[in-house]
């Protein structure tokens, strides 16, 4: 049944033409990130110390991960964010770029800017930022409030040391920082659709809502599956954003799964364990990004 | 009547979340202003209380801040690096997107599966090979690592999946080579999604932390980002120093961003897909 | 445009070299700290001032950024890309010796000949040693101390006549005291519930309130804190935490905005605040809330690196700063710690120091109360913190936080054998 010969390339293409434009990107890959996560899948069978003899220990540290109580609070705390951004990070640049997409918007690159330049600035600045404008009795959220009248000044609300609210303080954060990159997205995409399509369901009297749901939507298929594959992934491997802001408080309630593997490697100097975890982060990622591929082809068909 | 009160509500509402979205940079420039101890949490008193110079005096005037030569380092880094990453991503792209070729899936995921493992993990084999390649504290150790990008390839095969293929064929027709369609129909076509990919790259380049502190203890060579953290302190007493070290920090990419809005809004409105 | 930025790179690369600053016939010396803000402030002008002493030596100091500080030594270490000297936190010096990161410090003084007198230094070194040797000197003893105000402690009826606080010892005394702010209508008490002060202040309660031994064994085999001592220092915790300002992060700027009476932070901050309030500031050392009169004190300390490429004048001349920033020690200390060097107490200036003089009592606290077990239990550690947090804010009773404290701790250990 194997095909031999004809892999379907046009007619006159070689077919390793192919990794004549492959091989740039190859190479540069193999050593620099391919390598590297070979060693660390090595290294997750070792107690590897930096300035010590390496000693292989089989499946010990994998071992000791599934026995830790903090590995999986942990891992539950990536799925919660996980569950809390990723739709957040489709619907919401999602509606953004349809607001800037409509038709005669006044000063579009000013709202652009807007919503991308968060974006800019680097993840340890927002932090220090966010602390301060989360912070209860002097910071800004709960001054604006307080000042026009939406919260009665003896009230504080807690961003940041509640255990549930601090959750919705990081998705805040999360959505303002980076709304603006999958809009932009959305974006070049809606401006791909052709006119055509619209004048056509003009022509038949189509709402507004109903050229979106119709129209827009569905043509931007391709986008939505590379958005949220790329925001799974993104999401899965959250870690600075909130470690910088909450340190994992309050309690551990948001500690997430690289904040321990983080620890674990560099505070208490396990390298192997720490990649053991690595290496069951990657697996996890692997399984959700294929399951979510095969779902979007099996919608796409 | 009815349409017009409607497009005041949009832009009403559209104007009051814009209004929310700037709120952080503005409170940052007016902290940034305002002596130890300012209490800002009521917007009144962002104009009555007095300002001074002196957190910026004290960043730029630092005997251990060299603030111009760390932005030459970011600079330099990050363009060379951006521009290397989009090239090499993009002749990736082209080959997954318009060829078929022997181990193709596999080498996908092989290159996929590179950003599904968490940096954090690879900083110490990483460290360790540029350590044995006697690369430390060099331009490159900011610049090698990053070149193996999968982001771009997804974003870029993404996007030549959805150029006609017949206009392609039709260039082989008329005896253009795989490298000439190249450069003369895939790279013009997908211009928009290069310029977002560049834009994102240099940013993510620019605000790179954790390799660049490891990899680099030399004063000299430090980035942007790296350096500094000099003016970051445990202390939330120094709110202004930090306050003000953030703002010089975002104001050279925000007004580089700035400027090159111009360009992406040009690059997407005349994609030459349209039509 | 091209011209344009050209020119402008060109510009810039001219501006980094004029900015490099390299003294050519001095020997330079590698330090890394990780003091930014103001603490930053003093240790650069204590390098500048030791550079400018002597022209043999030139230290080169880095700031280095707190939050990945340790990967970045340990790491620097490993590729032999270590500073010659640098500093370290006194409860990451046993972790650090342990994997083989330090040299020990009182040899090489010894092999080279830089004179130390070790005996005038702080207690503390007495847990710097490991099997004798001395691998970490102090520069400082960070201090918390109670600040005040006195205008509204004047309002409530505590203040003396001659500006102190005419609270009685004991945990129920200050209760009454913060009522009876409540009552004249000011905010009692302000403390950071976050990073290392709730690690310091469960400390001084738990030596307060009759613990002996240190949390950990000496040597690291062990958990020893003692059940009692730790439920009670628990149950004050938690009582001192209902009257602070919920989930707060920024205590300074609440205690300079003047409505509160007190506030629990570290010494430091004296200047600011003495700033802030001008004659309405007053402070005075850890209150004695448990049976006994103790104060819980951590020490930034100079460490040496494994560092193959160091030469021995390289190694002689960080020896040289590193005695004479004990000698010179009121330099740092100037900005509220307490000296690390004792004869540095008897000068003349730090006599005359009024905001020190408030505090300067916190010396003569036993010295027991400085210890801190085998120091891996690190300040701001979850293993600490996390239960600490629960019991301050009431989700947890005292004995189910010690019951915590005792197993987190174990599972810490676990990874040190």
């Amino acid at each position: 049944m194997k095909k031999k010969r004809n892999l379907g390339n046009p007619v006159g293409v070689k077919d390793y033409e192919g990794y004549l434009f492959l091989i740039p990107l190859l190479i540069p890959y193999l050593i620099f990130t391919f390598s590297m996560l070979a060693t660390s899948f090595g290294l997750s069978f070792t107690n590897f110390k930096l300035n010590k003899p390496l000693e292989f220990v089989g499946l010990q540290n994998y071992q000791v991960l599934f026995g830790d109580k903090k590995f999986f609070s942990s891992l539950l705390n990536t799925l919660k964010y996980v569950a809390f951004t990723v739709p957040c990070m489709l619907m919401i640049p999602f509606l953004l770029a349809l607001m800037l997409n409509s038709n005669n918007l006044r000063a579009r690159g000013f709202f652009r800017v807007t919503f991308f330049y968060p974006q800019v600035i680097a993840v340890s600045i927002i932090t220090v930022l966010a602390s301060y404008i989360f912070q209860p009795y002097t910071g800004l959220v709960n001054g604006l409030l307080q000042t026009f009248r939406l919260l009665s000044p003896e009230v504080e609300i807690l961003w940041l040391a509640d255990k549930n609210l601090v959750w919705v303080t990081i998705v805040i954060m999360a959505v303002w920082r980076s709304a603006g990159y999958n809009m932009i997205i959305y974006l070049a995409g809606m401006q791909d659709i052709p006119d055509s399509y619209y004048e056509a369901a003009d022509l038949d009297g189509a709402s507004g809502l109903q050229k979106t749901w119709y129209i827009t939507l569905p043509c931007l298929k391709s986008i939505h599956v590379l958005t949220l594959f790329l925001q799974l992934i993104a999401s899965f491997k959250v870690f600075s954003q909130i470690y910088l802001l909450t340190e994992g408080g309050p309690s551990g309630a948001t500690r997430t799964y690289i904040q321990y593997l983080y620890e674990t490697a560099f505070n208490k100097w396990q390298l192997g364990r720490g990649s053991a975890a690595a290496i069951v982060l990657f697996l996890i990622i692997l399984l959700v990004t294929r399951v979510q591929l095969k779902i979007s082809d099996r919608f796409s068909d | 009547m009815k349409s017009k009160a409607r497009k005041f509500v949009f832009y009403f509402f559209l104007i009051f979340i814009s209004l929310i979205w700037w709120l952080p940079l503005i409170w940052t420039v007016i902290v940034s202003f305002k002596p130890v101890g300012t209490p800002l949490a009521n917007p009144a008193t962002w104009f009555t209380s007095a300002n001074t110079l002196d957190n910026y005096h004290y960043v730029f005037t630092n005997s251990q801040s060299h603030i111009p030569l760390w932005m030459f380092n970011s600079l330099l880094t990050a363009s060379v690096s951006t521009v290397l990453i989009v090239i090499l991503a993009a002749l990736a792209g082209y080959a997954f997107s318009c060829f078929n070729f022997r181990g193709k899936q596999f080498w996908f995921w092989v290159i996929m599966s590179g950003m599904m493992i968490p940096f954090q993990s690879l900083l110490i084999p990483m460290y360790i090979m540029f350590n044995r390649m006697r690369l430390l504290n060099t331009y490159l150790a900011l610049i090698l690592p990053y070149l193996g990008s999968a982001f771009g390839v997804i974003l870029l095969k993404q996007f030549i999946d959805t150029l006609p293929k017949d206009l392609f064929d039709a260039a082989r027709i008329d005896g253009c080579s795989s490298g000439r369609i190249f450069i003369s129909l895939v790279l013009p076509l997908i211009k928009p999604a290069l310029a977002s990919l560049c834009i994102f790259t240099f940013l993510q380049q620019w605000n790179d932390f954790l390799w660049p502190f490891i990899s680099i203890t030399k004063q000299n060579m430090m980035t942007i980002p790296t350096g500094i953290v000099l003016f970051k302190s445990q202390s939330e007493m120094d709110k202004g120093y930090a306050m003000a070290a953030n703002a010089v920090a975002i104001a050279p990419v925000l007004i580089a961003f700035l400027l090159f809005q111009k360009n992406i809004v040009k690059g997407v409105t005349l994609s030459g897909i349209k039509g | 445009m091209k011209k344009f930025v050209a020119m402008l790179l060109a510009a810039l690369l001219a501006l980094s070299l004029v900015g490099a600053n390299a003294e050519a016939d001095k020997i330079e010396i590698e330090f890394w700290n990780l003091f930014g803000g103001l603490d930053g402030t003093y240790m650069t002008a204590m390098v500048d001032e030791f550079n400018a002493s002597q022209d043999k030596y030139f230290i080169n100091c880095i700031t280095q950024d707190f939050g990945s500080y340790y990967i970045k030594l340990k790491t620097a270490v490993s590729g032999n890309e270590a500073p010659d000297f640098c500093i370290s936190h006194d409860d990451y010096v046993w972790g650090l010796v342990k994997e083989g990161i330090l040299e020990p410090i009182d040899q090489k003084a010894e092999e080279l000949g830089v004179d130390f007198i070790w005996d005038n230094y702080i207690e503390k070194l007495d847990m710097l040693r490991f099997d004798g040797t001395i691998y970490a000197v102090p520069l400082d003893g960070v201090l918390r101390i109670m600040h005040y105000n006195k205008a509204i402690c004047q309002a409530a009826g505590l203040l003396n006549e001659d500006g102190t606080l005419n609270i009685e010892p004991g945990l129920d005394k200050w209760v009454e005291a913060f009522e009876k702010v409540k009552a004249a209508g000011y905010a009692p008490f302000v403390t950071r519930e976050k990073g290392s002060h709730p690690v310091y202040l469960f400390n001084a309660l738990y030596y307060q309130f009759g613990g002996t031994q240190p949390w950990i064994a000496d040597d690291g085999s062990s958990v020893t804190i003692e059940k009692e001592p730790a439920i009670a220092a628990l149950e004050a915790y938690r009582t001192l935490c209902s009257y602070n300002f919920e989930g707060v992060d920024s205590v300074s700027e609440i205690f300079l905005e003047g409505n509160t009476a007190f506030c629990y932070d570290q010494s430091a901050s004296a200047a600011t605040y003495f700033e802030g309030l001008g004659e309405n500031y007053g402070a005075q050392s850890t209150p004695q809330w448990g049976e006994t009169r103790k104060t819980a004190v951590y020490s930034h300390t100079f460490v040496l690196p494994v560092n193959a490429d160091r030469t021995e004048e390289q190694t002689r001349g960080a020896l040289e700063f590193i005695r004479w920033f004990g000698i010179n020690n009121w330099g740092w200390a100037a900005c509220g710690h307490m000296p690390a060097y004792k004869p540095v107490r008897d000068s003349e200036e730090f006599k005359a120091d009024p905001l020190h003089a408030l505090y300067a009592d916190s010396v003569d606290m036993p010295t027991d109360s400085l210890t801190y077990g085998a120091p891996i239990a690190m300040k701001g550690s979850a293993e600490m913190n996390d239960p600490l947090y629960e019991v301050g804010r009431g989700e947890i009773t005292a004995e189910e936080g010690y019951e915590k404290i005792v197993e987190n701790l174990e599972a810490l250990l676990a990874d040190y054998q």
